[in-house]
């Protein structure tokens, strides 16, 4: 089964196969054409995935790397010592990830079949779709930075063509789709900038940007090398050319093991040229602009704001990019690079900090919105904020665990959402085929405003329980997926805050305590608003079900919400464990993430937990009940004097961008129009080019052309030839005609040549 | 080859003055035909130099060319008087300072 | 004597020139001009150019001045009526003064000797070559690498040729022989003076070759009865040899006494007629060599007589007496000499001048016909007409308009 790892480029062949048939045939063959070609390409992804977990449970969870046909020497700089190889990682982590972009992926596809039925540019989407799946797989299964930031670069592409896929929507709705796919673009752009400098800082410090190379395996930390299952780990035996390899000078380790071996050994110092600085502190400044770049693609505090404006895009892009996997390729790059986030105290500090922060400040927002898929955004940023101070708090295999589940249920979120508006739009035609003319289109109708829906689950059933169970995993109700690995996450912060005294640990688990809290209460306000009581509006009253491609990945992710908790059961917890295995994706991880540690279970830590999640639940469900809705028809917070001020921070996103506009991006256009018109316009090309150097060239040019030129050069041959006319019109008068004057002048000639001829006897004569 | 008696001296300044006489005459006078005499007179004066200096130098050159003088003056002369003739008939007058259609 | 005429014609020349200046009839003119001609041609003949006087008289006073008073009285203008207004009043003046320093000049220079008339000049050397060479049919011979005599066979002698003064080497070759890579049979230097007249004599055999220089007389005999003769010694086998006329042992004439071998004598003019030639050798008459009977003396002649031995087939030495007329040179301004010029150093000149009395005589002819002369002349525009029409009418616009109105 090891010759299973040698399919790893498919997943990537594959999806890139499929695109290219969908872009140059998309046209000819139909929708229904394209979507078995996208679908296609998709599922025979996700069972390539598949194999390769098979293949590397069978040998042992040991890491394999692939070249990639054809192009394993893409950068390839002898003399420089630079050799940036297109290489597969198989191991447990990237295998995690193949799964889950695959996996959610086809469904995603499947659902988006029915969603994007009729969309004049069907093709164009799947081809997208098909793009966005060979760069997040590219992303997941390099084996160096460089790749990775390949497949970064590639997905957030992919991101802004999918946000302004409509960008032709009329009455400016185009407009603004496009401009959130700029703005997407933009924050991503700043993110970027901090990755492409960790990546340099780590190849100045490394040589290589490698994870690992071929021949090595990840060295573990001895204490925990010690408890884990020794036979598995070890290395099967060295061939000589490995053990050759192992001691070559340049670069033999990859990044994660030379840091590791630096660190044990200690004192290693960094020679940046003017200064040079301890392993740590230049581990501290790489990781810290890693970070950068995963607050900018996993949408965290600061540059969190693009993606609720994401939501323009496509449902199903929703959920796929900016909900299940590409939001969470920064939690992925900062798992991956645990070694180097667990040496690096003060970042781990900060991850935590922004983490817990932005839960807790994206549910706030959250909790404002009426905007169904807005919710369902600001949601998003909220859980990757759990994920991400997991990863601060150390706790990476609950920071993977919640991103499995989290792409589980809030893919199954997003896709009910679709099937919401979906159905809601459809119950607008309706309505508006009936009412002849009551509604008009002057009347602007909002499909996403859960203020006009409500009572959609007699309506819609499918989508009802499926969104059901997805509020509750996302919530953290037990026993679904998200109680499990949110549990996971919070008691890990507590420990690290009881067992090690660290700050971050405590400060992390209260705001994420108080973000879970968020959670549960703006999902069950969601839940009520959209689903129980009565429909408020003609659209929602007529609203039908979706179709089976939409309801069917409903269904399957429903499922995979329902039980996706079970792949990590804690240690301790009865009956479950027994019955599923304990630990198992945290010792899974293990193989490939150094520092992934079983989180343990507490029963006063879930009962907490359940308790916060049920009373947010059910005080949401007490504001929010059908009477006050169809009543005031506006939302009760927002009436109550004692919320209302609060409420309408939560509605204005907490004037995150009224910030950016105001003390960032205002003063960047100015500053730019200043030095666009001062700097470079009034100065630079008013004065320097045309007052200094076209004016001075000028004058000098004058100067030549005028007084020099005309006046002496010009002026002289002109002179002459006025001069010569005028000598020759005097001349022209001996020119007679008459002979004889020409006579006389041959015999004045002939006695001048006579004088010439004398003119020594004559000097002579006169005594000179 | 017996010694001239009189100087070759002699001979040139008489050449001379028979020169700038006929030199005069091209000058002065306006009647063609007389123009044209004089320049005979010219010639001539210039032939008896060339006589003389060939005797000097007892060389036969000089009168060799004065034989080829005489000889393309009487060429001159039947053109020239050709001319005249032909001018007359046009223009029935043979002064000079009448003709100048060198300007008009 | 000849000063006295030459003041006289000299002074009836000028005055004529004078008269034909100022008479107001060009009839009076031309007849002042014959005076003139005339004078001229008495000029040329005290220059010793008596042919030229000859067709200065003919050609000249003749033809030309018949020519003169044909036209004129065939046009009818032999006067011109005055002018009231001369054209050019400043033109006598200004040609009286340049004719003045014109004199001046000439003057000026004769005076001043500026005028080279130092030399007295003289005909140039004249040289020939006579092969008398034994052994060899044809020899050539270089003057200073110049080549004067080309395959001249036995017993003849070449034309003579004019030659620029000053020394030279004289060397003989065989012929067909290259002179920049043979070596010469003979070489000897000679100075050619002026009025010299060479004979370059190859005597002896080809091993042992002698060039002999014999200056001749080519000027003509006073007397009708006389011939002269320059004799040169060319046999080997005795010292010197004398030549006397006459068969006789003592009777006779001799001719020319004490000649040595390898020498020429001077000229010496003897008698005319039919006589024997004997050579005697050593001087004293003696011992008589050879006699060659009834030799024809041509008087009136120049003759060079060479004396040698021909060696035969058998080994003997025949005795050889070559007789070479050397013509006189015509005297200096004789027609002679002159039509010698003419068909030899200047037949091309001679050729082109033949060729322009052609084309005047087929311009006469054009210029005459009337088609010709009856065209209007043409008034031309200048292309490009000064620019200033609106002047005021320049000055001589003006005397032309005074002119003609």
């Amino acid at each position: 089964m090891e010759n299973f790892f040698n399919l790893v480029p498919l997943i990537v062949v594959l999806p890139a196969i499929g695109l290219l048939i969908n872009l140059f045939a998309g046209k000819y063959l139909g929708e229904k054409g394209v979507s078995i070609v996208a679908v296609g390409a998709s599922a025979s992804a996700f069972f390539v995935s598949v194999l390769l977990w098979i293949a590397l449970v069978d040998t042992g969870y040991k890491a394999a790397v692939v070249d990639m046909p054809l192009l394993d020497g893409w950068i390839r700089i002898p003399s420089a010592g630079v050799d940036f190889p297109w290489q597969f990682r198989v191991d447990t982590l990237s295998v995690t990830m193949m799964l889950v972009v695959t996996g959610v992926g086809s469904l995603i596809h499947i659902y988006s079949i029915g969603y994007m039925h009729g969309d004049q540019r069907f093709p164009r989407f799947f081809v997208y779709l098909n793009l966005f799946l060979v760069f997040m797989l590219t992303l997941v299964s390099g084996n160096n930075y460089l790749m990775m930031f390949v497949g970064w670069e590639g997905v957030g592409l992919c991101s802004y063509l999918l946000i302004g896929f409509w960008f032709d929507k009329p009455k400016g709705e185009g407009w603004k789709n496009s401009e959130a796919a700029r703005k997407a673009f933009i924050a991503n752009r700043i993110g970027d900038f901090g990755v492409i400098i960790a990546m340099l800082l780590t190849f100045w410090t490394f040589g290589t940007l490698d994870y690992y190379k071929p021949h090595e395996e990840p060295i573990h930390a001895v204490a925990h090398a010690a408890e884990a299952e020794e036979p598995v780990f070890a290395p099967e035996v060295e061939t000589e050319a490995e053990a050759e390899a192992a001691l070559a000078p340049v670069s033999p380790l990859g990044v994660f093991n030379q840091a590791h071996l630096w660190l044990e050994e200690g004192g290693h110092r960094v020679d940046f040229g003017l200064f040079t600085m301890s392993l740590k502190g230049t581990l501290t400044v790489i990781t810290l602009l890693f970070l950068l770049g995963a607050t900018g693609k996993s949408a965290q505090i600061p540059l969190f704001v693009w993606l609720p404006d994401a939501m323009a895009g496509p449902t199903p892009v929703s959920a796929l990019i900016h909900a299940a996997t590409m939001v969470t390729a920064g939690v992925y790059m900062m798992v991956r690079s645990n070694v180097l986030f667990h040496a690096a105290d003060v970042t781990s500090f900060v991850v935590t900090i922004i983490g817990a922060t932005t839960a807790l400040m994206a549910g706030f927002i959250a909790m404002g919105q009426w905007d169904i898929k807005k919710v369902l955004a600001y949601s998003t940023v909220s859980q990757l904020g759990f994920m991400v101070a997991a990863v601060g708090v150390g706790a990476y295999s609950a920071a993977m665990f919640h991103l499995v589940t989290h792409a589980f249920f809030k893919a199954l979120l997003f896709l009910g959402a679709g099937s919401v508006i979906h159905g809601v739009e459809h119950g607008h035609h309706h309505a508006l085929e009936h009412s002849h003319g009551t509604h008009h289109d002057a009347e602007p109708f909002d499909a996403q405003d859960m203020r006009n829906m409500g009572g959609l689950s007699r309506r819609m059933p499918i989508t009802y329980w499926t969104y059901l169970f997805g509020t509750l995993a996302l919530a953290g109700i037990i026993p679904f997926a998200g109680f499990w690995s949110k549990d996971e996450i919070l008691l890990d912060s507590l420990k690290l805050g009881t067992e090690q005294g660290r700050l971050d640990g405590y400060i992390g688990f209260a705001l994420l305590l108080v973000a879970a809290a968020f959670t549960a209460f703006y999902m069950s306000r969601q839940l009520a608003m959209v689903f129980w009581g009565k429909p408020r509006s003609e659209a929602a009253n007529q609203a039908s079900e979706s179709g089976l491609p939409m309801t069917i990945p409903l269904m399957a992710l429903a499922v995979l919400s329902a039980i996706g908790g079970f792949l990590n059961i804690p240690d301790g917890f009865p009956l479950l464990g027994s019955l599923f295995g304990v630990h198992e994706l945290t010792s899974w991880l293990e193989h490939s993430v150094v520092y992934a540690h079983a989180g343990s279970f507490n029963l006063l830590m879930a009962t907490i937990a359940v308790v916060v999640a049920l009373g947010a639940m059910y005080v949401g469900r007490l504001i929010y009940n059908d009477r006050v809705l169809l009543a005031v028809r506006r939302d009760p917070l927002e009436t109550d004097p004692r919320t209302s001020r609060a409420f309408a921070l939560a509605n204005a996103k907490l004037y995150w961008d009224e910030f950016y506009f105001k003390y960032i991006i205002w003063p960047f256009r100015d500053a730019a129009y200043w030095l666009a018109e001062k700097l470079d316009w009034a100065f630079w090309h008013d004065f320097v080019h045309e007052r200094i150097i076209y004016g001075s060239f000028r004058r000098a040019t004058d100067l030549l052309s005028g007084p020099i030129d005309r006046g002496i050069i010009d002026r002289a041959f002109n002179d002459v030839g006025v001069g010569i006319r005028a000598a020759a019109a005097r001349l022209r008068t001996v020119q007679t005609g008459f002979v004889r004057t020409y006579a006389l002048g041959v015999l004045f000639g002939a006695v001048l040549v006579m004088f010439i001829i004398l003119f020594p006897v004559i000097r002579e004569l006169l005594g000179m | 080859m017996e010694a001239p008696e009189v100087a070759t001296e002699l001979y040139v300044l008489l050449s001379a003055i028979l020169f700038i006489l006929g030199t005069l005459g091209v000058l002065l006078r306006r009647n063609a035909i007389l123009v044209f005499m004089s320049i005979e007179l010219m010639l001539n004066a210039a032939n008896l130099a060339l006589a003389a200096f060939a005797r000097q130098w007892g060389n036969l050159d000089g009168q060799l060319l004065i034989f080829f003088v005489m000889t393309i003056a009487a060429a001159e002369v039947a053109i020239g008087l050709a001319l005249i003739v032909a001018i007359f008939r046009s223009k029935k007058s043979i002064n000079i300072d009448e003709l100048h259609l060198f300007k008009n | 004597m000849e000063l006295t005429l030459f003041i006289i014609v000299g002074a009836v020349a000028v005055a004529s020139a004078v008269l034909m200046l100022i008479s107001q009839r060009a009839v009076h003119s031309a007849l002042f001009l014959v005076v003139n001609f005339a004078c001229i041609a008495f000029f040329f003949l005290m220059l010793s150019a008596a042919f030229l006087a000859m067709v200065q008289i003919v050609v000249y006073a003749g033809a030309i001045m018949v020519l003169f008073l044909f036209v004129i009285m065939l046009l009818g203008s032999e006067r011109l009526y005055p002018e009231q207004h001369p054209r050019f009043p400043w033109m006598v003046p200004a040609a009286i003064a340049l004719a003045l320093i014109f004199l001046l000049a000439v003057s000026l220079a004769v005076i001043q000797g500026e005028i080279d008339l130092s030399g007295r000049e003289v005909a140039q050397p004249y040289v020939r070559v006579v092969n008398a060479l034994d052994q060899l049919d044809a020899v050539d011979m270089y003057l200073d690498g110049e080549r004067i005599a080309d395959d001249l066979a036995y017993g003849e002698a070449s034309e003579f040729g004019a030659w620029a003064r000053g020394r030279y080497d004289l060397a003989l070759f065989g012929p067909d022989a290259d002179p920049a890579v043979d070596a010469p049979l003979a070489t000897t230097k000679v100075d050619l003076n002026r009025g010299e007249a060479l004979s370059f004599t190859a005597v002896g055999t080809r091993g042992d070759a002698r060039l002999v220089v014999a200056e001749e007389d080519l000027s003509e005999t006073d007397r009708s009865d006389v011939l002269r003769v320059t004799v040169v010694n060319g046999i080997r086998s005795v010292e010197m040899i004398d030549v006397v006329r006459g068969s006789g042992s003592s009777e006779g004439a001799v001719l020319i006494d004490n000649l040595a071998y390898g020498a020429a004598s001077e000229p010496a003019l003897i008698r005319g007629g039919t006589a024997d030639l004997s050579v005697f050798s050593d001087g004293i008459r003696r011992d008589r060599l050879v006699t060659f009977a009834d030799r024809a003396l041509t008087p009136e002649q120049g003759q060079l007589w060479v004396f040698t031995t021909r060696a035969q087939s058998d080994n003997s030495f025949e005795d050889v007496f070559l007789s070479l007329e050397s013509n006189a040179l015509p005297s200096f301004g004789s027609p002679a000499s002159i039509g010698l010029a003419l068909f030899a150093r200047y037949a091309l000149p001679m050729e082109m001048v033949a060729l322009v009395l052609l084309v005047a005589m087929i311009g006469t002819l054009i210029l005459t016909k009337d088609m010709l002369v009856v065209r209007r002349p043409v008034r031309r525009r200048l292309a490009n007409p000064p620019a200033e029409p609106q002047a005021p009418a320049a000055p001589e616009t003006a005397s032309r308009t005074s002119l003609e109105g």
